[in-house]
């Protein structure tokens, strides 16, 4: 075969290929490929999961000492405050039972691992093991060790795409921990996210946590996004905006919780 | 067997490079590896051996990322015939300066079509971000040129052993 003719023969099949994709006629050959691959993918990012956890804990052991004391203070209050909480839940359940409310959690977990990480250098989002046949949704929250992470973008049988919420496309209506505030948190070019449209009037300082409000009905209400920076205020304008620190580390991100 | 041994190489290196090397780049220094493995296939490999592989790293690519499916196919096919024809009527040495320079102008241009992608749906995008992205990406690209250095002795190993087997069947 001449060497027009073999370009051409190649550049068809492309074409082909593409084809079929935006037609849906490959997606089971693409999720076969992908599930193939799958199990490599998890191994090898638990493995690059463990090297940053320990280079991690070598270059930040002065800083982990100065939290460690943090955290112990920090435990106390919350042993003493998880008290309290168990005392109110028991006055809860006493409440409930005499509204006879309805105890119908339907929320289903899925626990699956990350198995690829997108090659773009300014999308943030991951491939996970898990697809439809394990029960997945489409637009599903992904949390992970108890703080949201993304949603679900992309369905296949045994895998899914999670858009991570520090991607610059990802915008999520929240509240501000504590107060009336809300806003949008949204993914900023460089791994961090920022917190716009709240209103002047409303009072936000450092430290305030922020939860998704369930706006839209795209999360569920409540869920962990970070904590407020930095909050930078401008006198002219009519929202404040704010610098959010998100709460999961997507630097070790290895297992995920999908919320259906 | 030659293709089927490449097409196992090239989905494995596109694996690795999608979760071992990718979940690394938040430092800013990941170079692509897949992308400078490739290019010293086409460099040093006969053009009608190495351009249907394109096709296998780009399904690959394309099937990992969440992106505009078929984007890495038109470009490594894009960027096999671009070799091509350099080796062709530019020069066609086997040598490590052209894998250098290919490397820099193909993770350029990737880096150009990721910004277009990002500005295009972000719907604008600010001149501070455009700069810092571009600042992170040159990064990311002059590791995969550094990359493509380290990765020469490697390649050429293989390389010549392939060629020294292949003499062996012809002698036989």
């Amino acid at each position: 075969m001449n060497k027009k003719k073999f370009i051409t023969l190649i550049v068809s099949i492309a074409l082909i290929i593409i084809f079929l994709h935006y037609k849906g006629v490959s997606n089971k050959v693409e999720g076969k490929l992908q599930q193939t691959t799958s199990p490599i993918g998890v191994v090898l990012s638990e493995f690059s999961a463990k090297i940053k956890f320990y280079y991690s804990l070598v270059t930040h052991i002065g800083q982990l000492q100065s939290e460690n004391n943090e955290l112990k203070k920090t435990n106390n209050e919350l042993q003493s405050k998880i008290a309290e909480l168990d005392e109110d839940k028991r006055e809860n359940d006493n409440l409930k039972k005499l509204l006879r409310f309805s105890e119908d959690s339907k929320v289903n977990w899925i626990p699956a691992d990350i198995s690829a990480f997108d090659s773009s250098n300014i999308r943030q989002a991951v491939t996970i093991n898990k697809g439809s046949k394990d029960g997945i949704k489409e637009g599903s929250s992904v949390i992970s060790e108890g703080f949201l992470i993304g949603k679900v973008i992309e369905l296949r049988e045994n895998s899914a795409m999670v858009l991570l919420v520090i991607d610059p496309t990802s915008s999520i209506p929240v509240t501000v921990q504590g107060t009336l505030a809300s806003g949008l948190v949204k993914g900023q070019i460089g791994f961090g996210l920022t917190l716009e449209n709240v209103p002047q009037g409303e009072k936000i300082s450092k430290g305030d946590i922020i939860l998704t409000s369930g706006l839209g009905g795209e999360f569920p209400r409540g869920l962990i996004i970070g904590k407020i920076e930095e909050v930078l205020n401008k006198d002219n304008g009519i929202f404040q905006q704010a610098e959010v620190r998100p709460a999961a580390d997507f630097k070790i991100l290895k297992q995920v919780l999908i919320v259906n | 067997m030659w293709y089927l041994i490449s097409t196992i190489i090239l989905i494995l290196v596109a694996t690795i490079q999608n979760s071992l090397f990718e979940s690394f780049k938040h430092i800013g220094l990941i170079p692509n590896f897949a992308l400078v493995i490739f290019i010293y296939l086409l460099v040093y490999e006969d053009f009608k051996k190495a351009f249907p592989l394109s096709l296998v790293l780009g399904i690959a690519m394309d099937i990992m990322s969440t992106g505009i499916f078929g984007f890495y196919i038109v470009f490594f096919i894009l960027l096999s015939l671009t070799i091509d024809f350099i080796k062709h009527n530019i020069g066609r040495s086997k040598s490590l300066s052209l894998v250098i320079i290919i490397t820099a102008i193909s993770s350029f241009t990737l880096i150009f079509f990721e910004l277009l992608s990002v500005i295009l749906t972000l719907k604008g995008i600010g001149l501070t971000s455009i700069v810092t992205i571009m600042k992170q990406l040159s990064v990311g690209a002059l590791a995969s040129i550094v990359a493509s250095i380290i990765v020469k002795p490697l390649f050429q190993a293989i390389y010549s052993f392939s060629e020294r087997n292949k003499g062996m069947v012809h002698y036989e």
